[in-house]
């Protein structure tokens, strides 16, 4: 059955209007077949019922906090979106220093086996109370009955239909979300492009000197000197490692959206070499960047749930050094620098993802996507620079913590 | 995190076993508990004069079907309330006028209708606003989950019919749906 008919169902299997005055003293005149014999008190059962009417109305207010809580105020904490890469394909070479790929093949990041927990405003839990109802079998169906004498004539009870065997009430899980649910999101995300490297010429980050300075104090500064115009220093880029928190909130029933902050560390290789000496170290970059992303559910079942999304990131460097150790002329020293550039990192992504339900709490996605990395106006070489455009597949697992209906 | 978890099995259940143990406060209960939802099921069938008196014939037929009700699973009490209520509802209109059924043959497609953030007694007054006809079958077969089979056998029309009095409701629910949209 389409989208919007089985909407319209399962809005009118829950949806209650107001009784009519006085119809359960009409019926309270009609004896009970299953009555006590004898009748309470008039007064006795006034109290009763009064009892048993605010048993109800207790019974409902549980059961509308419970939906209120699950709905409104939830805000359930979740665990990490861990996306762990084959760390070890990628720190088996981080040194191979190779010359830039000029190409325009676009690096790919693969993010395999991620954990991400969240909740879930659908919350198709296996013991929810809409289950699949069965048949009601023949006889235990009084299905027609005559208009009975007000004055309260038993009914002739007959059969109207026969019996079906088809399931009448398909219960869906609830796809009502004028929820406002948030929820909390741990991640870690390691991308990897596959090609790392570049090599770029320059002394962007440090000085050149006099040429009579002191070498000794600086041999970088020699090297530098010596060996400019023989070899540039080459970078080679480590998988960038992301983690961070995150908050989602849904909006209307097929859209949401998330943000967060998150840290990532941004690693690479120093190589160069000359005449005279080796410079090798390491640069390490720390970002804290907020993302925002909305996300809309194209389709979704108790199985499935079929989505896109397409998010914008502003990652800020928050510091950055490189420590280099430098071979010259028998001398060795070395140095670290703290760059003083802090600079801001923007970036684009979408992604098309389907999410498939194992388990009333533990459902399994995946998220290829593309995300694309803004010139951040510094010259501070990163990954991002070199491969600015980004194939990613996200993977993984997402655990639904909180309130199930 | 914790959270506060009704079922309403277990509360279908309990009722039940009120019934069985012959408590005279069971009838109430039930009462209490479905009353609002059935008025909402009847009001889908019969115009609001008539409610009370099938709401009434309703109870009575669950009362005295309790006690040879088998529980068959959460829900299925809530299900074999509403069977009676619908049927009784359908007898009713049956009775109490005059429902036209032509066969129109084949209609345009439907442009499915976003229903999200239409509120359920807005949805609920579009299928009263909706001709006899065409209500009873959308009722029967959209929300009750009857096949056009058992339509057509219970309103004494062939099956064809019914389905395209089906697509002709659903077309007009659609543009009721889209108006009440263009409005905001």
């Amino acid at each position: 059955m389409k989208y919007w008919l089985k909407d319209i169902r399962d809005k009118m299997g829950d949806f209650e209007m107001e009784a009519p005055d006085g119809l359960w003293d009409r019926l309270a005149l009609v004896p009970q077949p299953s009555a006590d014999a004898g009748r309470r008190h008039h007064s006795k059962f006034r109290a009763w019922s009064c009892s048993l009417a605010g048993a109800a109305a207790v019974m409902v207010a549980l059961v509308y906090f419970n939906q209120s809580l699950h709905d409104g105020i939830n805000q359930d904490v979740t665990l990490s979106d861990v996306h762990e890469e084959d760390v070890r394909q990628a720190y088996r070479e981080p040194a191979a220093a190779i010359e830039e790929d000029s190409s325009t093949k676009a690096a790919v990041g693969t993010r395999i086996a991620g954990i991400k927990v969240c909740s879930d405003p659908v919350a198709p839990d296996g013991s929810s109370s809409r289950e699949s109802l069965r048949d009601v079998p023949v006889q235990d169906n009084p299905a027609d009955a005559e208009i009975c004498e007000r004055n309260g004539d038993i009914p002739d009870v007959l059969e109207i239909f026969p019996d079906d065997n088809t399931s009448s009430w398909l219960a869906m899980e609830d796809t009502k979300t004028k929820s406002r649910r948030l929820s909390l999101s741990f991640h870690q995300s390691i991308n990897a492009p596959s090609n790392t490297s570049m090599s770029h010429s320059g002394v962007e980050l440090l000085a050149t000197g006099p040429q009579n300075a002191d070498w000794n104090d600086s041999p970088l500064l020699g090297m530098m000197t010596y060996n400019r115009g023989s070899e540039s220093r080459k970078l080679s880029h480590r998988m960038p490692v992301r983690v961070g928190v995150s908050v989602g909130y849904q909006i209307t029933d097929r859209w949401s959206a998330e943000s967060g902050i998150t840290y990532t560390h941004l690693a690479s290789d120093i190589r160069q070499g000359g005449n005279t000496g080796t410079l090798h170290g390491v640069q390490r970059l720390n970002y804290i960047g907020i993302p925002a992303s909305v996300r809309y559910s194209a389709y979704r079942d108790r199985l499935y749930d079929v989505y896109a999304s397409a998010g914008l990131n502003l990652d800020l460097c928050v510091s950055g050094r490189s420590e280099t150790a430098f071979m010259l002329n028998g001398h060795s020293s070395s140095k670290i620098e703290r760059y003083d550039e802090h600079p801001l990192q923007a970036s684009v992504s979408v992604s098309a993802g389907m999410a498939f339900q194992l388990t009333p709490s533990i459902s399994l996605y995946a998220e290829p996507g593309v995300s694309c990395y803004f010139d951040d106006g510094s010259n501070i070489q990163t990954i991002y620079k070199s491969r600015p455009l980004n194939f990613s597949m996200n993977a993984g697992l997402r655990f639904m913590v909180g309130k199930s209906r | 995190m914790a959270g506060v978890f009704i079922r309403n099995k277990d509360e279908e259940r309990q009722i039940l076993r009120r019934f069985e143990a012959r408590d005279s406060d069971a009838p109430r209960i039930l009462y209490e508990k479905y009353v609002r939802y059935l008025t909402a099921v009847c009001s889908r069938y019969v115009d609001d004069e008539y409610v009370s008196d099938i709401l009434q014939d309703s109870f009575i037929t669950i009362f005295r079907g309790i006690p040879s009700f088998e529980y068959r699973g959460e829900g299925s009490l809530k299900a074999w309330m509403t069977r009676i209520a619908v049927n009784l509802s359908l007898k009713h209109v049956r009775q109490n006028s005059r429902m036209v059924f032509v066969d129109l043959g084949q209609a345009e497609d439907i442009d499915e209708p976003q229903t999200e953030e239409i509120p359920p007694d807005v949805l609920h007054g579009f299928i009263r606003k909706l001709p006899d006809g065409y209500r009873m079958i959308f009722n029967l077969y959209v929300i009750e989950g009857r096949s056009h089979a058992e339509i057509a056998q219970a309103l004494g029309i062939k099956e064809s019919t019914s389905a395209s009095q089906l697509h002709r409701a659903k077309s007009l629910l659609a543009k009721m749906i889209r108006e009440y949209q263009n409005k905001d």
